[in-house]
């Protein structure tokens, strides 16, 4: 029942900030933060006895049948993996809501907002996979909403939220290909027609076919992480609204859950067999949406190719199938989004200030607004990660845990790293250091802006240096995942990387 | 008892945190006095520790915080150790950095930014602390990347010039090539023994890395990368002069005496897993020769007072390394002291003579200061004394003494090496007398208008009596059975094995100390005698910029990264999905007569969708 709750609260605070804005502009906002608050703390107290539960069939279950003549339930569900990114979710959420005061028509606002997030709360709860398929395409349509409406005046490409929808939408339906795929032969196979989890994961399936339906989910996930080529979408939506990039910090978690929730149990033998193209799609990401973060001005399209190069070390984490490399994909998933996050918050605030995002606009603004730059310079630390916060972590387990697989993968994917080093501090130089240029009044951050940027920052350097929460949260499901995964029989030993190793290289061991 | 080590680092960050928070509403004083004053504290805690250590060497002190990353038998906790080995870096780091913090008190006083200064400062120490106190391999590489971030942000500390950020960020990514390698490294270390935790790797190094000596070797030589980095070694010296872009206190304290160090410690501290491979001792022997040899020609050709210092610095790096690649660790970690000593009193002393020249640093605009200035005159005498190595009356001789006779002497050694070593000493005193008669005597041509008070020359003192004094407690075999530093660290270090047969060690030291005499008698003939006069020529030019790295690793690295990012900066792959996109609009908006307005997408695909279920639920 309580997952029911958490959704039921953010829809109906979705109606009620509809309703409510017709009697006070601020009631929209105030209702929404309430909210959000009310289902974050009930996910976040539950959080201790989930992280023991098996996905699927724990005490908080909550199912009803729901479209009963083709066998759908309305399962929800949640284990340590879900909650943590339902408790993300939720707190990105807040810190969304309270970034937004003087938006105008909030009533539509908000009510697009709740059901977005809802939407993507629903996607880490759903057990069955026309469920989950709802509640992918049930995050897809706010967030279309959200972009007209919102979109910059001045943003010349009209075609963005179109770019969003259909990249999102074709990749979605080939999902639902699969999905309807996997119902049928499993149907075939034992006459439960069923599109529960647990029971579609119990499908035989000849290895070409196993692979032609992964695809189709892959490929969904893939475009929703994004990873080069299916990209393009991302930039476009960080420029078309400031606001477009905390939802796009919680959606594009959503590819990778996919990916460790369905792709991988669902199709373990076709994903190891992916395993060496995703590895190629994760380099090629890192390093090509790198250069051209390194080569922009605007400081909404390095965020938006920063958060691409990141994508690309949790593609390469996921299919190494090491348990070091899983925990650092769940770290990067979090960090990533509050360093980019922050970026773009900041790119908002300097845009807000100077009329401008290009970063070689404005110099020097240290000299004026020290508590800006000092931030900005955390967060490009951050971004280029710097030991002492939390995407350090990610970066290292996940190459930690590549390199028993792959050497030649880990180093072209620690060149990344330098790559990260040169685009993150070439924003430092060009804004924050120099001599002052720039508009004649310049204002330091606002008490409010300060908050949420100290909030991001001690969140990175908390998860930095004390990693525990997290990596207990998620570990009982990676390691279930990753023994369902691999193909040897011995138990998970470090040293001895019992998962797949045979894969990639195999002539380097 | 145990003894929480932790605050030795957790001091100066907490004057980091309080500085970095409140230091806009403090007023000077105090926020020297939070500066100096956290710094001091560790160093007092240092000295109380040390008093254990000097009655038990082989002491071994340990705390751990907390597990950093724990995942199953995988455990990276945040431990911190002290050994002698790190005994010694702890008193240099907070002894000198100390007095470097004192001295700044006054040296950065009419600057803007003074708290940013010191909570810089003090975030260096500490993380400089974290790394030489790592009980694992990747908390030091925490304080590794920590200090790499304060140098960053101190080489670039007067950010209004853009020429200094450009240093800053070019000392950055060069030492972060290096240490990638450095994590790489360390990948590798996580395969082969399960652990990062030094103790453990230190022990099992024979047992895991002796049947396989290539991986010795590899895991060496990426931990090599890092440290060449960070010491500014070849092939990554490029970044140290340019460093110099930084106040003077910090060239002292992070691009001298401690931080460029940090890639000895490194060696020094995983010796066990270097000793193993023949190879990767010869070729860190071989970048030290080298480095010492390249560096020091530079020196000579350099008009900047702190680039003569700077190539200096990586010169005697060199000389440390070479120690390590003969396998004389405890002469490096001797060296690495004395030089300490001297090379921070030399920053120091210049760092006042561009203070009182009103930021002149060309050399040849200086002159005749030694009257003006005798306090800094004769500390910088000393100081120079110490790196030209003169015998008997500097530390300097008696640390560079036993890395040139080692460098023939250890079995690991042989005449090249210790050629190049006693040429590097030759052209040393060479350049550091060409430095002190261009600087301080001839004639006077800018007048001095302040007058360094005594909170700068009270350090400057004192470090001369340490370079002077520091020599005395290890002397050459041959002359004295006193070796106070070598004993010291027995526990930690092995002792350096010698060739079986051996020439007498006192015709060696002759020929050295003849050669460094004979470089200040040069000096005095070129520099004194006559006026000098800074002459340039293509040849000069190219010694100037120090060989031309720049220029190389511009041409083959930097251009065409940037040209590879700039082709694309318009991202080709998203253009071509925009191309498609167009077309699919065009036909979408045919489609869209029949459709309502913009949920078309939706709907067609939840169609199909319905089409195919149904037509599925038929077929079975």
């Amino acid at each position: 029942m309580i997952l029911l709750t958490i959704l039921s609260i953010l829809l109906l605070c979705a109606i009620l900030s509809a309703l409510g804005s017709k009697l006070h502009s601020q009631i929209p906002r105030f209702i929404s933060v309430l909210g959000l608050l009310l289902a974050l703390g009930l996910a976040s107290v539950n959080f201790p006895t989930a992280i023991t539960e098996i996905f699927g069939s724990t005490s908080f279950d909550y199912n009803v049948p729901w479209i009963a003549v083709a066998g759908a339930n309305f399962h929800l569900s949640a284990d340590g993996l879900s909650l943590l990114f339902i408790v993300f979710t939720l707190f990105l959420g807040v810190i969304g809501a309270l970034l937004t005061s003087k938006i105008s028509n909030p009533g539509y606002f908000f009510f697009h907002y709740l059901l977005l997030l809802s939407g993507i709360v629903g996607i880490f709860m759903a057990a069955d996979l026309l469920l989950f398929f709802f509640f992918w395409e049930m995050m897809l349509l706010p967030m279309y909403f959200l972009m007209i409406k919102y979109r910059e005046l001045n943003d010349q490409n009209e075609n963005t939220p179109f770019k969003f929808l259909l990249y999102t939408q074709v990749s979605g339906l080939l999902m639902l290909l699969g999905i309807l795929a996997l119902f049928f032969i499993h149907g075939r196979q034992t006459s439960i027609y069923s599109f529960e989890l647990s029971d579609l994961m119990q499908t035989t399936l000849s290895l070409p076919v196993a692979i032609f339906i992964m695809t189709g989910f892959v490929l969904a996930f893939l475009v929703k992480l994004p990873v080069i080529p299916f990209h393009g979408w991302m930039p476009a939506t960080f420029s078309a609204s400031p606001l477009a990039v905390i939802f796009t910090g919680i959606l594009v978690k959503t590819g990778a859950y996919g990916i460790l929730r369905l792709a991988i149990p669902l199709f373990p033998e076709a994903s190891v067999l992916f395993a060496p193209t995703a590895m190629a799609i994760g380099i090629m990401t890192i390093l090509y949406a790198g250069l051209i973060a390194f080569s922009s001005n605007d400081i909404r399209k390095i965020a938006a190719y920063s958060s691409i190069s990141h994508t690309g070390f949790i593609i390469i984490g996921l299919y190494a199938f090491n348990i070091l490399s899983w925990h650092g994909v769940i770290f990067q998933m979090i960090a990533s989004a509050i360093g980019v996050g922050g970026l773009a918050l900041l790119g908002d605030a300097l845009y807000r200030r100077t009329g401008t995002y290009d970063i070689t606009g404005i110099s020097g603004l240290w000299s004026r607004a020290s508590v800006f730059s000092g931030f900005g310079l955390v967060i490009s630390l951050a971004i280029l990660g710097l030991p002492g916060l939390a995407n350090f972590i990610a970066e290292f387990l996940i190459l930690a845990g590549t390199f028993q697989q792959s050497i030649v993968v880990t180093i072209l994917a620690s060149i990344g790293i330098v790559i990260a080093a040169a685009y993150a501090l070439r924003i430092v130089q060009k804004v924050y250091v120099g001599e002052y240029r720039g508009p004649v009044e310049l204002k330091d951050l606002s008490l409010r802006e300060k908050m949420i940027m100290s909030t991001l920052v001690v969140l990175l350097l908390v998860l930095g240096l004390y990693t525990r929460p997290i990596i207990r949260s998620t570990e009982k499901v990676l390691e279930r995942t990753l023994i369902l995964d691999s193909s040897q029989p011995e138990p998970l030993a470090p040293g001895n990387d019992a998962s797949v190793k045979y894969f990639v290289n195999p002539q380097i061991d | 008892m145990i003894q929480p080590i932790w605050l030795l680092p957790a001091l100066p960050f907490l004057g980091f945190m309080i500085l970095a928070l409140a230091g806009k509403f403090l007023s000077k004083k105090i926020i020297a006095s939070i500066g100096i004053g956290s710094v001091a504290l560790s160093f007092l805690y240092a000295i109380f520790l040390g008093k254990a250590f000097l009655s038990h060497p082989d002491l071994h002190l340990q705390f751990t915080l907390w597990d950093w990353i724990q995942i199953g038998t995988f455990n990276f906790s945040l431990t911190f150790s002290i050994d002698s080995l790190t005994m010694v870096f702890i008193w240099v780091i907070t002894g000198v950095g100390g007095l470097i913090h004192w001295y700044s008190a006054e040296y950065m006083e009419k600057e803007e930014g003074y708290s940013r200064f010191f909570a810089y400062m003090n975030l260096f120490v500490g993380f400089m602390l974290t790394l030489v106190m790592a009980g694992n391999l990747l908390v030091l590489y925490l304080g590794w990347e920590g200090v790499g971030l304060c140098s960053y942000l101190l080489i670039g500390f007067f950010y209004r010039d853009p020429a200094n950020n450009y240093a800053a960020r070019k000392a950055f990514i060069v030492t972060r090539i290096g240490d990638t390698a450095l994590l790489i490294g360390l990948f590798l270390l996580i395969r082969e023994f399960g652990t990062l935790d030094i103790a453990t790797i230190a022990n099992q190094a024979n047992q895991v890395l002796g049947i396989n000596l290539s991986m010795a070797t590899i895991v060496s030589l990426l931990l090599l990368g890092g440290a060449v980095g960070k010491s500014a070694q070849l092939p990554l010296q490029v970044w140290l002069p340019d460093a110099m872009a930084g106040p003077s206190p910090v060239s002292a304290l992070i691009h001298a005496a401690t931080m460029v160090t940090a890639g000895v410690y490194l060696i020094a501290r995983t010796h066990a897993i270097f000793a193993l491979s023949p190879f990767a001792m010869q070729t860190v022997a071989i970048i030290g020769a080298l480095t010492l040899l390249i560096a020091a020609i530079s020196a000579l050709f350099q008009y900047d007072i702190k680039r003569v210092l700077a190539y200096s610095t990586i010169s005697q790096i060199g000389y440390m390394f070479l120690a390590l690649g003969v396998g004389a660790w405890s002469a490096a970690i001797f060296h690495f002291v004395i030089h300490a000593f001297f090379k921070a009193l030399l920053f120091l002393a210049a760092g006042a003579v561009i203070m009182a020249l009103h930021h002149e640093q060309n050399m040849f605009k200086m002159g005749g200061l030694y009257k003006k200035m005798p306090v800094v005159f004769a500390t910088f005498l000393i100081g120079s004394l110490s790196l030209a190595a003169l015998p008997f009356i500097s530390g300097g001789f008696f640390s560079k003494d036993s890395i040139i006779w080692y460098a023939y002497a250890s079995e690991n050694g042989n005449l090249l090496l210790w050629s190049i070593a006693t040429i590097g000493a030759f052209i040393t005193s060479l350049y550091t007398f060409r430095m002190i008669f261009i600087t301080f005597f001839g004639n006077e041509k800018t007048h001095i208008h302040y007058t360094p008070g005594k909170t700068m020359t009270v350090p400057l003192i004192i470090l001369a009596v340490l370079t002077t004094a520091g020599g005395y407690i290890e002397l050459p075999h041959n002359l004295a059975h006193l070796q106070l530093f070598s004993g010291f660290l027995s526990s930690t270090l092995p002792q350096v094995t010698l060739k079986n047969v051996l020439p007498p060690e006192g015709v060696f030291q002759l020929i050295v100390a003849l050669l460094s005499l004979m470089g200040i008698w040069l000096a005095y003939q070129f520099y004194l005698k006559t006026e000098p006069v800074y002459k340039t020529s293509p040849t000069r030019q190219f010694f100037l910029n120090g060989w031309n790295f720049d220029k190389l690793y511009e041409k083959l690295f930097v251009r065409p990264f940037v040209w590879l990012s700039n082709i694309n900066s318009s991202d080709a792959i998203d253009e071509v999905f925009d191309f498609v996109g167009l077309q699919i609009k065009r036909i979408g908006n045919a489609i869209a007569i029949t459709l309502n307005g913009q949920i078309r997408w939706y709907l067609t695909s939840m169609i199909i969708g319905l089409i195919i279920l149904i037509l599925f639920m038929m077929w079975t």
